[in-house]
């Protein structure tokens, strides 16, 4: 008796069911999603809080051992050093990213800037030129370079396209991100036309200077893409700590 | 023959009653069938308009989110908006088995539940994106705060720097929301604030080697501390993606 009703009920309400047109939300609005993000995160201000956030710098007290050869470098005007970008052979990476990404970092006020140097791309002529380039024509510049590392040679400045893009086997084991080891083989790279050569863990898990080969081994030192305050002072450019 | 006569009567008497019984029988059994027919009809019409009325609130949504301010206060209004407005697709037990024999009704059902899904991931997913506001309103207001007071403090007083930090830390850790992000920033401060008592130690021991490797400590704790933007950016990304995926 039940199932009867129940197979009835079911027939008529087949038979009455109304029609009713669904509209769904455009989902291939790539430009109104871009406003919307765009929106957020105009309303977001940590970030850039924190990119404009200057602490002052710690003075080396009087009875410092080295206090007395102490001069400060970066208590004048800034100082502006010009460098031009180019690739060399096939590169993956964005060109434009990787300018940014250079510009960046030169200019954070975590990096050589703290020297009052104002890092500035120029098309032609510049102090030194910032090379990505194929990992296969690292050779090419210097016996010294290889496709397995970036390197300096004389005012050239490379970076392998191969690391640019994804690190070193050693980085990534470590856990390391591609935005730090980015910020640290401009650094380190920079660092040599600065006049740095390289060296060692100070201690363990003392911050690792930005010269120390991080890529290669931390020796116990803690990861640092970022000069030390130790690390201002630059022969190339005439500043002693 | 009374007896006869009175057999007689009484077989149709039963007869009519029985074809009284029958006729009131099918009767009800018709209302019935009725009944259930318009009680089937009106669930199966309100799971449609259930998934209508929640396909266009996510189309209303998504217009209104490119028209707006998106402030916290904003975004907390549509939130309200879209939990009183919340349906379900629920049908009375005695109609929803219809689905399984169905396909029709199934499709409804399963359409309805969809949109009622993804209703419920947008409503999730702006709450974690007003969370994150939230938080990053109270997170600028102690950089700013830290800022300022840093500012106005000597060079190397390392006493008022690790009081600033300290407190900023304990005004962080009061609240519990976002512990996640609120773990990050705890443990970036904390380095900060190693470094500042290692500082603190070998300045009043007069410790050259001791002084230039916490200086160094705290150039990289700091250094970390303005790399927390990354972090954020990231997580914040991350959240608004997520809502824009339901679009």
């Amino acid at each position: 008796m039940v199932c009867r009703v129940a197979s009835g009920g079911m027939a008529i309400a087949v038979a009455l069911t109304p029609t009713v047109n669904i509209t769904a939300p455009n989902e291939n609005n790539s430009d109104a999603k871009k406003v919307i993000s765009a929106k957020i995160f105009s309303e977001i201000k940590s970030p850039s809080s924190l990119s404009s956030f200057k602490v002052s710098d710690i003075q080396t007290p009087d009875w410092h051992s080295t206090s007395q050869s102490l001069k400060k470098s970066n208590s004048g005007a800034k100082k502006e050093v010009t460098y031009t970008i180019s690739t060399k052979g096939k590169v993956r990476s964005n060109l434009s990213e990787f300018s940014k990404l250079v510009n960046e970092t030169l200019n954070d006020n975590r990096g050589w800037a703290r020297m009052g140097i104002v890092f500035k791309e120029v098309k032609e002529s510049g102090s030194f030129n910032l090379v990505l380039s194929q990992a296969e024509l690292m050779s090419l510049f210097s016996s010294g370079c290889d496709a397995d590392w970036s390197c300096r040679v004389g005012s050239s400045v490379i970076i392998n396209d191969n690391r640019w893009s994804g690190a070193t086997t050693a980085w990534n084991k470590a856990g390391g991100d591609i935005r730090n080891y980015r910020h640290m083989v401009i650094n380190h790279e920079v660092g040599h036309w600065l006049g740095h050569g390289h060296l060692n863990c100070s201690g363990v898990n003392n911050p690792a200077a930005v010269m120390q080969q991080q890529s290669i081994d931390l020796q116990g030192c803690a990861f640092n893409p970022w000069p030390l305050d130790s690390e201002l002072w630059s022969t190339t450019l005439g500043m002693e700590l | 023959m009374v007896n006869y006569a009175g057999d007689g009567t009484m077989k149709l008497i039963k007869n009519y009653r029985t074809l009284k019984l029958a006729i009131v029988m099918s009767f009800i059994t018709l209302i019935m069938i009725l009944a259930y027919g318009f009680v089937s009809w009106k669930s199966w019409e309100n799971v449609q308009s259930v998934t209508k009325n929640t396909n266009e609130m996510e189309s209303s949504l998504f217009i209104n989110l490119q028209k707006d301010k998106l402030s916290t206060e904003k975004l907390n209004e549509y939130l309200a908006d879209l939990k009183n407005k919340r349906q379900s697709c629920d049908v009375v037990f005695f109609v929803s088995w219809q689905k399984n024999v169905n396909t029709r009704f199934k499709k409804y059902s399963e359409e309805c539940n969809k949109s009622v899904e993804k209703m419920n991931r947008t409503i999730q997913s702006i709450e974690k994106i007003v969370s994150f506001m939230e938080f990053d309103k109270e997170l600028s207001g102690e950089i700013r705060t830290v800022s300022d007071e840093l500012s106005k403090t000597e060079q190397n007083d390392f006493i008022t720097m690790e009081k600033i930090w300290t407190g900023a830390k304990k005004r962080l850790e009061s609240r519990e929301d976002e512990s996640d992000l609120r773990k990050l920033v705890m443990k970036r401060i904390d380095a900060i604030l190693l470094a500042v008592r290692d500082l603190k130690s070998a300045n009043e021991k007069k410790d050259s080697d001791q002084f230039t490797i916490a200086r160094d400590k705290f150039t990289v704790a700091i250094n970390a501390w303005i790399g927390l933007q990354n972090e954020l950016t990231q997580e914040s990304q991350l959240r608004i993606d997520n809502l824009l995926r339901e679009f």
